[in-house]
């Protein structure tokens, strides 16, 4: 038995090692000079999962064997790294900026960024390239990412060398494919680390299925796959893990507190703080523990209290110290007194709280459903287990409201709200404990439940029946029609009650919510421009209420007729005065109002022309404002709203 | 209408059930929703309740005298249909996509699963499913009285399976959770590859009804729609095809009006209308006025369907000169010349063709990329 488990452990080391030089090199070490398939790696993963499943499960001694669950997780990997290897991505997005930490790091021994940039074609980016004070060029990401990547790196350069030496061309420069998969392999298994973390986690708290319900939820139903194999460049999925393990860390020693307990939690504390500044809100888990010992025990904690706060302040300031030292290097600053984004990047007295949670521009809820039965649960977490849950609240609220007062709430181009990763954690633990009282109903009212599930069956027949005898032979268009009919009566289900109050307050259908809300004539990147265009290869639909018909194509111009009266929403991010430009074609005489105050009547010609009128900051308000257009005398046609701001001192 | 026999037909179930009308309520209504119960006329609906009514709350109804009676009366009625019923007749009203009655009400599996499940329920669903057979391959189901019997016989079917499904919760609850979590998971996986693929938009609002078309497109892609199910997976086998092509494929009857084809395919039509009939190398759409066209820049396809074996002469219009080389199912047909006008251009097979999937392929000569606005269908007399 010795023998066959020492056997099979080597042989798992030499497949996972083969494994490692295709995932990183691109090889196998059977066939060095050949390409690998993916008929070839997909062999390579059976045969490592067999090995793993031999050794850790058939072979394990008494006590010893992996659990079904971690079989489960470890079989969904072997599929997540062949679709990492053949369908996943790589660089891009601001992956490439926490890229260049590790690489410069590691290959020229600084943080002078220049020819990074230079090499990824950054030169025309006077954002990036203007020099600091330093003489550096300026990051607005963080270095923990690069930790954490470090050993990856190494491996991959170990990997590239042995390529080379077995006859292969190997671009050892820190740009070429064998760092870059080695780091992207890297923040892969960091995503898996967090998945297994959940699990541990949750099966200390919740009955063993549940945990791994929570654990599969997270993985599958949230944006951390997508991190882990789209973007692995990205932080989200080492955040998510940094955060994950300090949470994980502190429910394991919190039972029997010690300097060393603390000292080790600091350390991760500091290296998640490295990894997405905000996981610094992670602090208040071990400063509440610590407070509340002091308010049970008084004066005979002081000692301890003392002690214990010291070991992790210090082991803080150490795990964050590359941080604080990056900062110096690159704006002579260890402390950043605002993020280097710039001054207003994060306004917190503004939070977009329901857009975050529910716009179709990545909230949080509108795109990953599953975490609204995870905040759902953070209810009936605090209520059983108030220990564990009452800490992680305050966390995932403050990380809710910050994320809701960035400067771009939506993150920019991502895969739902991907800032919200140092709350995957503790959101799976909410999760769990939504199940688990979910469970419960189940049991109670298991006629409703059976109902309920059938719902949606019986909605696919009930949305596609009424009226129309030429639908469409064509699934996907039948699943838009359905979805429409179904928006337009209720609003699509992941905006709820977002949408419905949309509704009531614009009068609109809950479905236009979709598309009204998350659109700023001005505000931040991908913005309107200040134009609302009414057809064309931008058409701003989605921000017209009612009176516009259907785009026309007339004289060189994308346009709408407007018969009587149309409302379009402009939507602002701040009230200012503006003025508002309408290109029409007449004749008529056509007046405008704002939020129900009218700004004039001005008479159009036969021709197109801009006709405009000034309405002061008092009559606009954040958010989507009523724009009526009143045609007094016959129909006009609108080619686009443009709004122009005064100019600023 | 519906609102008057829905409340007449929940107080005649809830006196046929009795003590168990609350259990109903809930399934009823689902059933209702879920099914083409509102879509029948008033005396169809009234049957259609009477029997679900009957059937449910007289489950020991099977092997008296008056079911035997019944029985016996439904097959001789039935018979010279059974006889009549075509199994492609049968696949597609049962699984067409939109009008199928498996495809349009999915609820209708939960009822033929409650047969298996629930052994009281077996003779009513039976005798249900068989009437849904029947009046899904006749020509015109919607209509047909027996749908409304079907509906009304697999009621028994679709109770007892809700009342399975209930006490399996009871029993296991943490399946119903599995259920929302995969069909969460189901959600996001797809939407990461419509994502992926840059179907949607990066950095701006998005319609979920958009979301909705594109991740249900990738769906079907990878393996047929779901609501189709086994019909488009084994005509695709069948055929070599992907399980998507069903969708439209299923109906697109030469000679029949819509959804069949009429008596031409006009190439450059919407999307959905033609997308599924073609295959190889067509370009995308260009005007050639004053029709729109598709250049052949290869050996292209176009299937179509023959319900039955037809005398028929088949077509094309196009523009650009050059020669076409037609084949039907792998046999050349010969070749045609084209020029620089919009024109007819006909061939007449020297055989009547087969009925079910037939594929004509149009492969230019040389360099030639003519232009083809139209296939057309000549039923020979």
């Amino acid at each position: 038995m010795r023998s066959a488990r020492n056997a099979s452990l080597v042989l798992l080391f030499a497949v996972g090692f083969d494994l490692l030089c295709a995932l990183v090199g691109g090889f196998s070490l059977a066939a060095p000079a050949s390409a690998l398939t993916p008929a070839g790696l997909a062999v390579r993963l059976a045969l490592f999962y067999a090995l793993f499943a031999l050794r850790f499960r058939a072979l394990a001694g008494p006590g010893q064997a992996v659990s079904g669950a971690h079989l489960l997780l470890v079989a969904l990997l072997m599929p997540t790294l062949q679709q990492f290897q053949f369908a996943g991505g790589r660089t891009g997005g601001d992956g490439l900026g926490y890229y260049v930490f590790v690489r410069s790091l590691w290959k020229d021994g600084d943080l002078h960024f220049a020819n990074e940039y230079e090499h990824y074609g950054y030169q025309d980016r006077a954002d990036m390239m203007a020099p600091t004070r330093t003489g550096h060029r300026r990051s607005v990401f963080s270095i923990g990412p690069a930790v954490l990547w470090t050993p990856f790196f190494g491996i991959g350069e170990g990997i590239g060398r042995l390529h080379r030496r077995l006859g292969a061309e190997v671009d050892l420069s820190g740009y070429g494919a064998v760092h870059v998969n080695a780091c992207s392999l890297g923040s892969l298994l960091y995503g898996f680390l967090l998945v297994l973390l959940i699990h541990d986690l949750a099966r200390r708290h919740f009955a063993p299925g549940l945990a791994l319900l929570a654990a599969l939820a997270t993985w599958g139903g949230t944006f951390l796959h997508w991190y882990m194999v789209q973007h692995p460049l990205m932080a989200h999925a080492l955040s998510g893990c940094a955060a994950g393990f300090v949470v994980w860390l502190w429910d394991r020693q919190r039972a029997q507190p010690s300097a060393w307990g603390h000292a080790r939690l600091g350390l991760a504390l500091g290296l998640a703080m490295t990894t997405r500044w905000q996981s610094g809100l992670l602090l208040l888990l071990p400063g509440l523990d610590l407070l509340a010992r002091l308010w049970r025990e008084r004066a005979a904690a002081l000692p301890s209290v003392l002690r214990h706060g010291a070991a992790l302040g210090a082991l803080v300031a150490i795990g964050a110290f590359p941080q604080m030292a990056a900062w110096k290097t690159l704006f002579d600053e260890w402390l950043l007194t605002h993020p280097p984004h710039g001054i207003g990047w994060v306004r917190l007295w503004r939070p977009y709280l329901l857009e975050t949670l529910w716009s179709s521009r990545h909230g949080l809820f509108a795109w990953t459903p599953v975490f609204l039965p995870a905040f759902l649960g953070l209810w009936p977490l605090v209520r059983r287990r108030f220990a564990l849950g009452a800490p992680l609240v305050p966390i995932v609220l403050f990380t809710t409201w910050v994320n809701s007062g960035a400067g771009d709430w939506w993150a920019g181009g991502a895969y739902s709200l991907r800032r919200f990763d140092p709350l995957l954690l503790p959101l799976a633990l909410g999760l769990a404990a939504f199940f688990e009282r979910a469970q419960e109903w189940v049991r109670r009212r298991p006629e409703v439940v059976a109902a309920l599930l059938l719902v949606p069956v019986a909605a696919w027949s009930l949305l596609l029946s009424p009226g129309d005898s030429r639908l469409p032979p064509h699934f996907p268009q039948l699943a838009r029609v359905a979805w429409l009919r179904m928006a337009d009566a209720v609003g699509s289900p992941q905006t709820w009650p977002a949408s419905w109050l949309f509704a009531w307050r614009t009068g609109r259908p809950p479905g236009a919510y979709d598309l009204a809300v998350g659109r700023y004539l001005f505000f931040r990147q991908g913005n309107l421009g200040g134009r609302i265009e009414l057809g064309g290869a931008r058409d701003d639909g989605g921000l017209l209420a009612e009176g516009f018909g259907p785009p026309v194509h007339e004289d060189g111009a994308e346009a709408r007729t407007v018969r009587t009266r149309a409302r379009a929403f402009a939507p602002l991010d701040l009230p200012e005065t503006l003025t508002v430009r309408v290109r029409l074609r007449g004749p008529a005489s056509v007046a405008l109002a704002v939020n129900g105050h009218d700004l004039g009547v001005v008479a159009v010609a036969a021709g197109w022309t801009e006709a405009s009128w000034r309405a002061d900051a008092r009559l606009w308000r954040k958010d989507l404002n009523d724009v009526v257009l009143e045609t007094r005398s016959g129909p006009v046609l609108v080619d686009y709203f443009q709004f122009q701001q005064e100019p600023r001192p | 209408m519906s609102v008057a026999l829905v409340a007449l037909g929940l107080v005649a179930l809830g006196a046929a059930q009795r003590e168990r009308w609350r259990a109903a309520l809930l399934p009823l209504l689902l059933w209702f929703a879920g099914t083409p119960l509102s879509e029948l006329g008033p005396g169809r609906f009234a049957v259609a309740f009477a029997l679900a009514a009957v059937a449910t709350a007289v489950p020991r109804l099977a092997g008296t005298p008056a079911a035997v009676a019944g029985l016996s009366a439904g097959v001789a009625l039935g018979a010279p249909m059974l006889r009549e019923m075509e199994l492609a007749r049968l696949a597609v009203g049962l699984f067409a996509v939109p009008d199928g009655a498996l495809f349009r009400s999915p609820l209708l599996w939960v009822a033929l699963a409650g047969a298996f499940v629930a052994p009281r329920a077996r003779a009513a669903t039976g005798a249900g499913a068989l009437a849904l057979a029947l009046a899904a391959a006749l020509p015109d189901a919607a209509r047909s009285p027996l749908l409304g019997a079907a509906l009304g016989l697999l009621f028994a079917g679709f109770a007892a399976a809700t009342a399975a499904l209930a006490a399996a919760l009871r029993r296991r609850p943490a399946r119903a959770l599995g259920a929302v979590l995969g069909a969460l998971t189901l959600w996001n996986v797809l939407s990461m590859e419509s994502y992926r693929r840059w179907l949607v938009p990066r950095d701006d609002t998005v319609a979920f009804a958009d979301f909705a078309f594109h991740n249900a497109a990738i769906l079907r892609s990878w393996v047929g729609a779901p609501s189709a199910w086994p019909a488009n997976v084994l005509f695709g086998a069948r055929h070599g095809l992907v399980a998507a092509r069903w969708d439209r494929l299923a109906t697109a009857h030469a000679l029949e009006p819509w959804p069949g084809l009429g008596h031409e395919i006009a190439l450059a039509g919407p999307g959905f209308e033609v997308d599924g009939l073609l295959d190889g190398d067509w370009g995308a759409r260009v005007p050639c006025p004053p029709e729109s066209c598709r250049n052949l820049n290869g050996e292209a396809l176009v299937y179509f369907q023959l319900r039955q074996p037809t005398r028929l002469a088949l077509g094309f219009e196009a523009r650009g000169p050059g020669a076409v080389d037609v084949a039907l199912d792998g046999f050349a047909l010969g070749r045609l010349e084209t020029g620089e006008a919009l024109a007819r251009h006909v061939l007449r097979p020297p055989f009547p063709l087969r009925a079910g999937l037939r594929r004509l392929t149009l492969r230019p000569q040389g360099d030639a990329k003519p232009r083809v606005s139209k296939v057309f269908f000549l039923e020979e007399r």
